[in-house]
């Protein structure tokens, strides 16, 4: 590692996830490849988007990087080693560090149990010695810390009788109950009104902040990445296409899917009609993904090397400025022929520079 | 059609899990069936007799895979053994004798308790907030009732009160059986009594579980937009409305028909009706074991055929079941 | 760290107030019915009668006298038997029996049940496949004829084996239900929540599923119960019990086998069958409250019934009142009242209410505005804020019923006639929505019917208005309007579940599209959808709106979505209009404090970016409204008239343009703030 980036706190190496189809009776069975050899950084005290459409797996990594699927192939690496899992008992110590916040802030809470009741579990399970005037502070505690005050006032009430955007703040404040080093926020804020989503991620940025937590933000809304986050990275179809810096993944993306996902977004600077596409596919079947690059069947840029062989990741020039001292990187074949104004590796075995991580070293020569 | 072909293998299964099951139970059974039985029939049995039953309870070979292989020969070649109750009459020919009977009065009355429970319950839920509501604590009231205590009280009723319906039996004993119009005549007439007190008693659990269908379905966004297409009532109510609602009732046809099954096998015994019920009373009351097990084995396979038919009907109403996976 | 310009908000906010009942024990408030208590009555009779009948037992059940087959008497309130023995008494102690049996036999079969169901159904995976076959064989072998088998090879056949039995046959049904729900609550996210914080599975299992699934387990008790004293007497009738252990069954046995009903004795055999329907009839009156509090759509029918009465008296006054200001139907009103006949639509004055008492909320409040024919007017709101319920209302597609509707709805069609939608008829108002109004719903999975085909939904609408079509002419109409929106005509045969959502809401403008209507309504049509996909469809959407020319009422949370697309953007907050003005107008200078903030909330991809500050505190709860400007507790411009008084939509001259906003600080017409929102384009 480069001395002036200081080490992932969580990764994930060239993870995939395969959820075996059941073929019900004489059908079948198959394997949907909901992500496929996706490598992703999370870093203390930064926030990292990660962005796609339904379906294309940007879930099911948060879940793998929070542990809760096992993997199909890859290794996901904590504080410099592997995470291991698979027993209760590590799965709880492993928690305590990884947390996982989920969408629906009404579905994620019991609809029979008080904030209390949720709190006081979740405080348990990470302080089984503490008092029970213990759990009862540090519940308050909790909620101060996500701005619901007084917090007696909440404690007693029903997940029903609170708003969603309290309910986020309830959700925020069991994830810190177990004094978290990453945060995985599945789309923490999609559900909520639009006058209310700006006060959660605020929150969700201020603690990074303050306790120096890695955030996965995982979000259907790539505007919101632009705002919100430090790095995006794009993902289609269970492969990574793009990272970078948000700012130059939204303003000069590299990848045609990347493009089509910001084109697609409504945006009222854009003036009517300016937008035109001819685009009408759809995202492939996952149990029978296609070959080589996955969205050739809708790009309209594709060859035939896209269509057979899967790109290798290429490292664009620092005209995407990086914040963070992290390359912009696309894999899409246009840029690892190495046009004018890109340098890219020219290695097409996926096995070499597929990493991020690996790629690091030679980009910071490059982007320093 | 790949679901019906998973749900036959299904009823495949589980035919041979109740054959199994009637071959496994008198084996881990405490106590020794054979010996009750010869002391229950003291002097009664012939040593051929005592020599099939020990052959069905399994005391022949030691080894249990030969007994079971046995079983299954004996299956397949009808026998059953020799009734008691019904002694020497083979258990083939007193079964065979009650089970068109049975037969014949029970499918009418479960598709006829079935179209007119759906029927009724559409109209109940469609119509609901009116005075039809009152018919939902009435139906369930009529359901709760035992079969046999409905009938007992029907019989009462039309036969010895009024006396518009013969007591019991199913047909004239002057009459032979056969196909012919006066023999046919005095049957239907024998069998309107069971077949209503049947249909009466079933009827409710139809048209309650479909009356909570409708109105869960009418409040879906497709009725509403149905209702918004500004299509007549008819067909919001039967295309969109009671097509959808229809299926949970169908689908839970196999425990209902269970039930059904039972209760109108207790009626048959009330009218002294030649079927099934009849029969398998008189084997309980004899201890008749080789008779009552067949009996079993008779009905398990006549339900799941029913349950097979209620699934292709299910399959071609609702076409998501067609999707291949 | 990219520096977004994010200012902070104060993010503290009231809890919402609203009735604190305790959730675990809701489904109690069921039982307070008049049915269930009637139902909770006769249960509690006869168990008192379970418990105390044998000790006041006048006489000894198996004792036989000489008064053989007496009729009820003082001495004998039921009548004696063939054997003279005493049929009350006999009924009191046959409570006790029938009871115990049933109780136990429900209670160890719903145990079975609940375990196999919560295991089946939480762990999945073989162990379910192995469970649920096992259920799916109990649950096809007919129950009654599997307990005469078990029952004749019982050595003993006490009550003890009996229940045994009744358990064994009877508790496949209540797993399959337990497992299904399992399932449900295992795929929602309080329950990956649990895991996600590390907690054992068996806790998970008892503190998140079990809680959740009391009603059902509850009335899966209920129903067996019945089933198993049923059973039981069945099976008592049948000789299979001990005959000299009473029960109700065992009476009727005993009954049938001395032919009492030959002899007349009906005494001997009524009390004990009406005992067990009654019993009987208890437990299902009792889980129609549990079923009503599991199925909320059960309870609304219900609950729905005295107030839909009411609606329609509301409803039939409301057209009343509509025909006074409209002499007669389907006249062009006078010019100086209408003076835009490019006006398509004017909603005036529009209140659209629900429910009574405490739950009274008023959806729709005052809302007015116009539509000009061929435009796309753009609703935009938070949830609650009554969008969906103007659309409905505009529709007259409202469920459950209104219950006050005042103001009117003028249409006015292409041939320049005016009619208010509110006093339409049932026959009017079939015939106008759709061949004038059509309307496409949020969720189209739900709005289409899933047995029906595609073509067939469509050919349902021409059937329905053009019935002098011919079913060649309705062929062909399917196919072009399939074409139209992009759908390939060889789909006209696919069922809903067969397409992708994308190409359902195409179906659903297909149908929208059926009759060539005037008005469209679109209910956060794209809500479900992903960008690209959403994109696809709003430029189809467009295309075909410049083709046909037809009129568009857009109704979506989306503000940013809206700005694209619509001519015109009316906000809506907590059931009001509170800003109607040109799109563009809008976007540059939005004058209401809640406008101002709603577009300092959204992040923008183009340009710059920019400050976005959010809205303090959530939308208010519609039942209890402040007595002012229901914004002004979030509004940081609000004065202490706008906490007294609520400000009226009224119309206002900026930059030259006539727009509508209701908002105190514009009664004095001040320029909105240029810095607070827009720094470029």
């Amino acid at each position: 590692m480069s001395s002036n980036i200081e080490p992932a706190i969580l990764s994930a190496h060239e993870v995939s996830k395969h959820f075996r189809v059941r073929g019900r009776g004489f059908a079948k069975a198959g394997h949907l490849h909901a992500v496929d050899g996706v490598s992703l950084d999370l870093y203390a005290g930064q926030i990292t988007a990660l962005v796609g459409e339904s379906g294309c797996g940007k879930s099911t990594l948060a879940r793998l990087l929070a542990q809760m699927y096992s993997l199909t192939a890859g290794e996901v690496v904590f504080q410099g080693a592997t995470a291991q899992a698979s027993r209760a008992s590590a799965f709880r110590r492993y928690v305590a560090d990884v947390q996982l916040m989920l969408q629906d802030p009404y579905g994620s809470f019991n609809p029979v149990a008080t904030i209390e009741q949720h709190l006081t579990r979740a405080i348990k399970v990470h302080h089984p010695k503490a008092s029970r005037a213990e759990v009862a502070q540090i519940a308050e505690d909790l909620l101060r810390q996500v701005h619901l005050e007084p917090p007696r006032q909440f404690l007693d009430k029903f997940p029903h009788e609170l708003s969603g955007g309290q309910l986020q703040r309830c959700s925020i404040a069991r994830g810190l109950a177990a004094n978290p080093k990453v945060f995985l926020a599945d789309e923490p804020v999609s559900a909520l009104d639009v006058s209310i989503r700006l006060g959660v991620l605020n929150l969700l940025r201020e603690l990074t902040e303050v306790h120096d937590v890695a955030l996965l933000y995982v979000t259907h809304d790539i505007a919101s990445a632009r705002y919100f986050a430090a790095d995006t990275a794009v993902m289609y179809a269970g492969h990574m296409v793009e990272h970078g810096d948000s700012e130059a993944v939204t303003q000069t993306p590299a990848h045609p899917y990347t493009r089509l996902l910001i084109d697609s977004a409504p945006d009222p600077n854009r003036p009517r009609g300016t937008t035109e596409r001819t685009d009408v596919g759809a995202p492939p079947s996952l149990i029978d993904p296609p070959t080589g690059c996955r969205f050739h069947p809708r790009c309209p840029l594709a060859t035939k090397l896209c269509s057979t062989t899967e790109p290798p990741v290429a490292v664009l020039a620092p005209g995407g400025q990086s914040s963070a001292g992290r390359p912009h990187w696309a894999k899409c074949w246009l840029y690892s022929q190495a046009p004018a104004g890109f340098i890219g590796p020219t290695q097409q075995t996926s096995t070499n520079a597929n990493t991020p991580h690996r790629t690091k070293e030679k980009s910071d020569g490059i982007t320093k | 059609m790949r679901v019906l072909l998973r749900r036959l293998v299904f009823y495949v299964l589980t035919a041979w899990a109740a054959i199994s099951l009637n071959f496994v139970l008198p084996r881990i059974m405490p106590g020794d069936p054979v010996t009750n039985m010869v002391e229950r029939f003291r002097g009664r049995l012939t040593p051929q007799a005592i020599q099939a039953l020990r052959v069905l309870f399994g005391q022949e070979h030691s080894n249990l895979w030969l007994q079971y292989v046995d079983y299954w020969k004996n299956l397949f070649h009808g026998n059953f053994g020799i009734s008691y109750a019904y002694y020497p009459t083979p258990v083939t020919s007193v079964v065979n004798g009650a089970i068109w009977w049975t037969l014949i009065l029970i499918s009418l009355c479960t598709i006829l308790a079935f179209v007119i429970g759906v029927s009724l319950g559409t109209v109940v839920g469609w119509k609901r907030g009116t005075w039809l509501d009152a018919l939902v604590p009435v139906t369930s009231f009529i359901s709760s009732i035992p079969y046999f205590w409905f009938a007992i009280i029907m019989a009462l009723v039309f036969s010895i009160v009024l006396k518009w319906f013969p007591l019991s039996g199913g047909y004239d004993v002057w009459e032979t059986i056969g196909f012919n119009s006066s023999f046919i005549s005095s049957a239907v007439y024998h069998a309107i009594l069971p077949a209503v007190t049947i249909i009466v008693a079933s009827i409710g659990g139809w048209l309650i579980g479909m009356r909570n269908m409708t109105v869960t379905t009418l409040s879906e966004d497709y009725v509403r937009m149905a209702e918004a297409k500004g299509l007549r009532k008819r067909r919001v109510v039967l295309a969109y409305a009671a097509r959808n609602a229809v299926l949970p009732s169908l689908s839970s046809f196999a425990m209902s028909l269970g039930f059904v099954v039972g209760g109108s096998i207790v009626t048959e015994i009330v009218f002294n009706y030649p079927g099934i019920g009849s029969i398998l009373f008189r084997a309980a009351q004899s201890q008749d074991y080789p008779l009552m097990q067949a009996i079993f084995l008779v009905i398990t396979v006549m339900v799941l055929v029913a349950n097979f038919v209620a699934d292709i009907a299910y399959v071609f109403l609702d076409p998501r079941t067609r999707q291949e996976a | 760290m990219s520096a977004a310009a994010i200012v902070d908000t104060d993010p503290v906010s009231q809890p919402t107030a609203s009735v604190g009942l305790s959730n675990r024990f809701a489904w109690l408030q069921g039982l307070k019915s008049p049915k269930t208590l009637v139902g909770l009555i006769i249960l509690a009779f006869f168990v008192l009668l379970a418990i105390f009948g044998p000790i006041f037992a006048p006489y000894d059940p198996s004792s036989v006298s000489w008064e053989t087959l007496q009729p009820p008497s003082a001495a004998h309130w039921l009548g004696t038997t063939q054997a003279g023995q005493d049929v009350f008494s006999q009924m009191l102690y046959g409570a006790r029996i029938s009871i115990i049996v049933g109780f136990c036999a429900a209670l160890l079969a719903t145990v079975v049940s609940v375990v196999v169901g919560l295991v089946a159904g939480y762990l999945g995976g073989l162990t379910d496949d192995l469970l649920s076959l096992l259920a799916n064989v109990f649950l096809v072998l007919p129950s009654l004829p599997l307990a005469v088998i078990l029952v004749s090879l019982l050595p003993k056949s006490g009550s003890a084996g009996i229940i045994l039995i009744i358990a064994i046959t009877g508790w496949a049904w209540g797993s399959r239900v337990l497992r299904a729900q399992t399932m449900s609550l295992r795929r929602r996210d309080f329950v990956e929540a649990a895991r996600a914080t590390g907690e054992r599975t068996a806790k998970i299992i008892l503190h998140d599923i079990m809680p959740n699934e009391m009603a059902i387990i509850a009335s899966s008790f209920l129903g067996t119960v019945t089933g198993a004293i049923l059973t039981q007497a069945s099976l008592s009738f049948l000789g299979l019990t001990s005959v000299s252990e009473w029960s109700w069954g065992t009476i009727l046995y005993w009954a049938q086998v001395n032919s009492a009903l030959l002899m007349g004795a009906w005494w001997w055999f009524i009390p004990a069958g009406l005992a067990i329907a009654l019993l009987g009839t208890s437990m299902s009156l009792i889980n129609f409250g549990i079923d009503e509090f599991i199925n909320p759509r059960l309870r609304q029918a219900n609950a729905g019934t005295k107030a839909q009465a009411k609606a329609r008296r509301a409803e039939a006054k409301a057209r009343k009142l509509g025909a006074v200001g409209l002499p007669t139907r389907d006249k062009v009103l006078p010019p100086e009242d209408h003076p835009d006949s490019s006006v398509v639509l004017d909603v005036r004055d529009l209140v659209f209410g629900y429910g009574v008492g405490d739950d009274a909320t008023v959806a729709v409040n005052h809302v007015s505005f116009q539509v000009r024919r061929g435009e796309v007017l753009g609703i935009a709101g938070e949830s609650g804020s009554g969008k969906s319920t103007l659309a409905n209302a505009i529709a007259r597609l409202y469920r459950p019923a209104a219950t006050t509707i005042s103001g009117q709805l003028l249409y006015t069609n292409a041939a320049g006639a005016t009619t208010d939608v509110l006093t339409m008829s049932d026959e009017e108002l079939r015939r106008f929505r759709w061949d004038e109004l059509s309307v496409v719903f949020q969720s189209a999975m739900n709005a289409l019917n899933p047995v029906l085909t595609i073509g067939t939904q469509i050919d349902d609408v021409l059937r329905a208005h053009r019935a002098d079509m011919t079913k060649a002419e309705r062929e062909t109409k399917i196919r072009e309007l399939l074409g139209l929106v992009g759908i390939q005509s060889d789909r006209v045969r696919a069922y809903p579940h067969e397409l992708s959502g994308g190409m359902r809401q195409r179906a659903m403008i297909a149908i929208g599209l059926a009759l060539d209507p005037e008005i469209i309504i679109m209910d956060e049509p794209t809500t479900a959808l992903d960008v690209v996909i959403q994109r696809q469809i709003i430029e189809q959407l467009i295309r075909l709106k410049d083709e046909l020319g037809f009129t568009i009422i857009f109704i979506t949370h989306d503000l940013s979505l809206l700005m694209e697309l619509s001519d015109t953007i009316a906000i809506m907050y907590a059931g009001r209009l509170v800003e109607c003005s040109p799109t563009r107008q809008f976007y540059q200078h939005p004058v209401h404090p809640y406008s101002q903030g709603l577009l300092r909330s959204f992040p923008t991809l183009s340009g710059a970016k920019r400050e976005l500050t959010g809205i303090p505190g959530s939308p208010p709860d519609l039942r209890h409204l402040p007595p002012g400007c229901p914004f002004a507790p979030r509004c940081d411009q609000a004065t202490e008239r706008c906490q007294e008084h609520k400000p009226d939509l009224r119309q206002v001259m900026v930059d030259n343009t006539t727009i509508q906003v209701a908002c105190h600080s514009l009664e004095i017409p001040t320029q909105p703030k240029e810095d607070a929102h827009v720094q470029q384009h």
